[in-house]
């Protein structure tokens, strides 16, 4: 690989986001060149000292201050009131989104009641309409005490 | 003397009695076939029967051992083929019981003796009478036992679609054969051996079955409806039929377990035909065929015991099982309102 390529794919390399071949063609590459090799030594300061800043916490009191700060949000005291995360979550959830909501479950009661069972509901086996017929006509006709219909099912199955 | 007069007289006094005659014998046949459509047993009998069940494809044939016992028992035991052997029917007049051995099952229905399903034969009958020309045919004997020979007509048509011969003095059916409108047989069963007079003790049968489990499937009664009460019942409209083949007539609804498919019954006194209807649901079915009928795609298959015809429209599915022709199951089809 030419220095040029191994430097543009230093930072990913440092992130990690490389394939395995290619991190180790610019590993064995840092090993081989020391120009490259300080160029990403140089990269590697800069992301330790960025990654501490960023887990520096803020100094006490930030969220408060930032919390006065935003304009028409509500303090809710969720211990005082005993709500679940699930309220709290449907608190700050916008008004589109409950709309979405409701009409989600709107949509899911009508699909259950109406759409499943009339287009995709589970099948019926003709078996079971065969025995309620021969099931009536042993009842309806009389003289004939022919062979028992449940019989007669089982004998067609076979 | 006025000879004129007097031959006027014979003629009048001959023809009185010969309606009169022909008036008692009408009823006499009518009386016979009551006595035999009756649910009771006015015999204890044993017998080894025959019947046959013939379709376009094939016969098929089953042997029972047969007992009978005054005044509502009643004991069947499959005999062959050997696929159906050990089968057992006991019916003691407050419950039937089925067993299959292949499988332990035993299913307890209410018994063919019941005051209800009695009830049902009754009206049966009377659509049976009036659809059909009854007549008793020449002198025979079966078994050695003098017999009455019946025979069942639609009114209008020659064809018999039923003889049966009912034993003189106990009025047990000893045959039976069964006929389609070509004059082709449906069925038909006849009895091998017999023995009149026999007696046993219930218990003896009971001993044939494994015992009983604590909680066997028990069917209770159904409720049956006209057809203004199964519409309340339901909460889909109901379609109906404006065709169905000469002297059927409807009997009753009944719904299902489910409470979604409605039954309805139809019957001419011999065969019933009946058709379920439901919202629309796929019917699982095998050993069918496919046909498109005014652009609804059917499916059909000819059974041991009648024809069925699936197929959904409006939102609705209908079967349709019956003996009758695919001819007359799409003109039923194509008459659903």
């Amino acid at each position: 690989m030419e220095c040029r390529k191994i430097r543009e794919n230093l930072s990913a390399y440092i992130d990690k986001e490389l394939n395995f071949l290619t991190r180790w063609k610019i590993k064995r590459h840092i090993n081989t060149c020391p120009a490259c090799k300080k160029e990403w030594l140089k990269l590697k300061k800069i992301d330790t000292i960025s990654k501490m800043i960023l887990l520096e916490s803020p100094e006490s009191g930030f969220y408060q201050r930032l919390e006065k700060k935003l304009p028409g949000r509500k303090k809710i005291n969720s211990r005082k009131y005993g709500l679940s995360n699930l309220t709290r979550a449907w608190t700050f959830t916008p008004l589109a989104g409950k709309a979405f909501f409701v009409a989600g479950v709107a949509a899911l009661i009508i699909f259950l009641s109406f759409i499943y069972p009339r287009f995709l509901s589970p099948s019926l086996n003709i078996d079971r309409f065969e025995e309620e017929y021969l099931r009536s006509r042993g009842e309806v006709i009389s003289w004939v005490r022919e062979p028992s219909p449940i019989i007669l099912i089982q004998e067609q199955r076979g | 003397m006025n000879y004129g007069k007097l031959w006027k007289i014979i003629i009048f006094t001959l023809l009185i009695s010969l309606s009169s005659t022909v008036l008692l014998l009408a009823d006499e046949v009518e009386d016979i076939l009551k006595y035999s459509f009756d649910s009771g047993i006015r015999a204890n009998l044993e017998g080894i029967k025959e019947s046959k069940i013939y379709t376009s494809t094939q016969i098929y044939t089953f042997v029972t051992r047969e007992v009978y016992q005054e005044p509502d028992f009643m004991y069947i035991e499959y005999i062959n083929p050997p696929r159906v052997r050990g089968r057992i029917l006991i019916d003691d007049g407050k419950r039937r019981i089925e067993y299959i051995p292949t499988t332990g099952k035993i299913r307890v229905t209410p018994s063919f003796f019941s005051s209800q399903i009695k009830e049902k034969r009754e009206k049966n009958l009377k659509v049976l009478l009036k659809n059909f020309e009854i007549s008793q045919l020449y002198e025979e004997q079966i078994l050695g036992r003098p017999v009455y020979t019946i025979s069942l007509s639609p009114k209008g048509i020659s064809t018999p679609l039923l003889k049966i011969w009912i034993d003189k003095k106990t009025y047990f059916t000893l045959r039976k054969e069964k006929y389609n409108l070509n004059g082709e047989p449906i069925s038909l069963f006849y009895y091998k051996k017999i023995q009149f007079n026999k007696y046993f003790p219930r218990k003896r049968f009971y001993q044939e079955l494994p015992s009983l489990p604590q909680n066997p499937e028990t069917h209770p009664f159904r409720t049956y409806y006209s057809l203004e009460e199964i519409k309340r019942k339901i909460n889909f409209p109901l379609s109906l039929p404006e065709y169905f083949p000469h002297s059927y007539v409807f009997q009753e609804a009944e719904l299902m377990g489910d409470r979604k498919t409605v039954k309805l019954i139809y019957t001419n006194g011999i065969d019933i035909v009946v058709l379920f209807q439901r919202p629309r649901i796929d019917v699982a079915m095998r050993y069918h065929r496919e046909l498109m009928f005014r652009g609804m795609k059917m499916r059909f298959r000819e059974g041991i015991y009648g024809n069925t015809l699936v197929w959904s429209s409006s939102g609705k599915t209908f079967v349709l099982i019956g003996e009758l022709p695919l001819d007359e199951m799409l003109k039923i089809a194509r008459s659903m309102k």
